[in-house]
Order: C-alpha cells, then sequence, then structure tokens
C-alpha cells in the first residue's frame, strides 16, 4: 500500500486520553464517597468520560474517521444486532423486582456453604420463592443470615 | 495494418503463473485484510456485548451490589489503564514512523508497545494473585465471578494481542515493511486499538460504577 492517510498529531490524543482517563477515575472517586447513591449522577458522568474516551479512540487509533463506506459498514452492522439484544435483554433488567437469582450471598472460603446472605435480599426475591431463604436457614444452623427472616 | 507475431518466449509473453490478468479488481475497494480485520471486530463486538449485557442483568437483578472501590484497587488499575492507553499510542507512532520510512522510529515504538502490553498482563497477574491470596476467588459470589469472567476474557485478548504484536515485530527486524508496506502492522494496530477500546469500557463497569 503506498496512499498514506492523514496523520493526527499522537501526543496531542494521548494527552487528550490520558486527562479523560484521570478525570474519570477523580469523579468516580469522589461518587463513590459522595453521592454513590444518586446513580443518574454517578454513572452518567462515568459514562460521558467513558464514551468521550472510547470515541477518540476509535475516531482516530483506529482510523474511522478517514474510513470509507464499506469499513464503517463493517461496524455500523452490528448496532441494530446491539439494539435487538438490549431489547431482548430489557425485561429482565427492568423487572429485577421478580428475579430470584440466589446471588446476594456470600460463600464460606474454607467450607464453600453459604455464609452470609446479605440484608434485605430474602425480601427482594419473589414471594414464592422465599421459602428457600428459610430452608437454608433450616437447614445450615451455622450460616449468619441478615434481613427479615434470617435467624 | 497487421502485425505478425514473429516470436513466443513464455517467459516473457505469458501471464505470471498464467493467470488471467484484468485492468480491474472484483473485490471490495478497501485492503481485504482491513476488510478482514473490521468483519472479525464486528463479531468481537457481538461478543463483548453479550458478555457486558448479561453482567448488566445480573447486576440489575442483584438485590444489592457492592461498591466496587471497597472491593478493588481502583489506583493500581487506573495505572494499568494508563499503561494500555500508552501502548496505543506507541504503535499509532510506530505506524507513522514506517509511514515516513522511519525504520528506526518504528522499531522503537513498536518494542515499546509490546513491552507496555507485557506490562498491562503482568500488573493484572499481579492483582488476581493478591485477591485470590485474600479469599477474593471466582465463586465467593457473582461481584467477583463476573468480575473474573469479564476481566479475564479480556485478558485474554491482551494476551493474545501481544503475541500478535510480537510476531508483526520479528517482521519488522528483519525490514519486512516499508512506506509502500504496512498494513500488516495495521491490521495488529487495529486489533490492539480494540482491545483497548474494550479496557476503557470495562473499567469504568467494573472498577468506578
Amino acid at each position: 500500500m503506498s496512499e498514506h492517510p492523514p496523520q493526527f498529531s499522537v501526543k496531542k490524543l494521548w494527552i487528550i486520553l490520558l486527562a479523560l482517563t484521570a478525570a474519570e477515575v477523580v469523579y468516580g472517586e469522589i461518587g463513590n464517597r459522595n453521592f454513590y447513591e444518586q446513580k443518574l449522577l454517578l454513572w452518567g458522568g462515568l459514562l460521558i468520560f467513558a464514551y468521550f474516551k472510547g470515541y477518540y479512540i476509535y475516531q482516530y487509533f483506529m482510523h474511522m474517521k478517514y474510513e470509507g463506506a464499506i469499513v464503517k459498514g463493517n461496524v455500523w452492522f452490528t448496532v441494530p444486532l446491539v439494539i435487538y439484544f438490549m431489547i431482548m435483554l430489557w425485561p429482565d433488567t427492568a423487572a429485577n423486582d421478580k428475579l430470584n437469582y440466589e446471588i446476594a450471598h456470600q460463600l464460606d472460603p474454607m467450607t464453600g456453604d453459604i455464609a452470609t446472605i446479605i440484608e434485605g435480599s430474602r425480601n427482594l426475591v419473589n414471594e414464592e420463592f422465599r421459602y428457600l431463604y428459610d430452608d437454608y436457614a433450616a437447614t445450615h444452623p451455622g450460616a449468619e443470615i441478615h434481613g427479615e427472616g434470617g435467624n | 495494418m497487421t502485425t505478425a507475431i514473429t516470436s513466443y518466449d513464455p517467459a516473457v509473453d505469458a501471464p505470471e503463473h498464467h493467470h488471467p490478468v484484468y485492468d480491474y479488481d472484483s473485490g471490495p475497494p478497501v485492503d481485504r485484510g482491513k476488510f478482514a480485520i473490521w468483519v472479525f471486530l464486528g463479531t468481537e463486538i457481538m461478543f463483548f456485548t453479550g458478555l457486558i449485557g448479561t453482567y448488566i442483568v445480573l447486576r440489575a437483578g442483584s438485590p444489592e451490589w457492592p461498591n466496587p472501590a471497597h472491593r478493588l484497587a481502583v489506583g493500581i488499575t487506573a495505572f494499568n489503564t494508563f499503561v494500555l492507553i500508552c501502548s496505543s499510542a506507541t504503535v499509532v507512532a510506530g505506524l507513522f514512523a514506517v509511514q515516513k520510512d522511519d525504520l528506526a522510529g518504528l522499531r522503537k515504538w513498536w518494542g515499546l508497545s509490546i513491552l507496555l502490553g507485557a506490562g498491562f498482563v503482568g500488573i493484572q497477574v499481579y492483582e488476581y494473585v493478591h485477591l485470590i491470596q485474600h479469599g477474593m476467588t471466582p465463586n465467593q459470589d457473582l461481584f467477583w465471578s463476573t468480575f473474573y469472567l469479564m476481566t479475564g476474557l479480556h485478558g485474554i485478548h491482551v494476551v493474545v494481542g501481544v503475541l500478535w504484536l510480537a510476531a508483526v515485530y520479528v517482521q519488522v527486524l528483519r525490514g519486512g515493511f516499508s512506506s509502500k508496506n504496512w498494513v500488516g502492522l495495521e491490521l495488529a494496530g487495529l486489533y490492539w486499538h480494540f482491545v483497548d477500546l474494550v479496557w476503557v469500557l470495562l473499567f469504568t463497569l467494573i472498577y468506578l460504577m
């Protein structure tokens, strides 16, 4: 290949990416300490930083800004697939109070048994499944279960 | 007026390897290697979309999710992110150098990229060892299983990337690239930037959010 695509200032882009990373980490640290519960503010801000970092890498380092329709099309065909995938997952993420993942527990590293069920998790699953937690408490007297219904 | 063929020398007159020669290219108007790597990267986008999407579903379905700042060393991983971004920049610097026929610059920047990539893997291994020594194994809870799954699969991609950069570096040392022939460098670079891009997302999702 003999045609040279346009070159940009690598140093300038490097500084921008490092500045964005530093700003993102500082924002994350401040957010996790001061407004961890304000998810929209914390996550929205972090995702904006991530978006711009990804944008610069994609457009300049991966040279997409200077590519033609064929190369761009190779990436854009994934967009409807990603949207389709998100739609398929949406019921699970939107209706999370109906889920029953037994995931809010800690295992004892020595025995492999459930050692702790995180406080309140029993009440967040459907009532019909809560017997699982109660059964567990009955059959594992050594386990420490927090929250309503625990021992 | 007609011209008679007076002699026929296969070495001179026959097309090379007897392939027909056309005055047009039937392929896409883009380098085939670049076309192929972007198709491959498209599948990689779907792979990581599935992984991240599953993570979001599991996290949204979990009644509680620990603050990652309480479980992970964000500082050292932020430094590792810095290392990976630097390696992406040095890959581009190497590519720009070869386009100017600066082969010494290519060797310098490409070698540095490999070192930085290996450094990223080393820091991640150090993090894993430290966590496992403190009992933070994948079977502890969903936080740790998704953490190891996502960072581990990304880590495998980084290892493959380092090996690819190293394989290309062997060709660099043998003088296999010039200002007229650098596509092989660009393809390895595209994969490496993709790995960097995915890490930007994973770092935000897993370590900061």
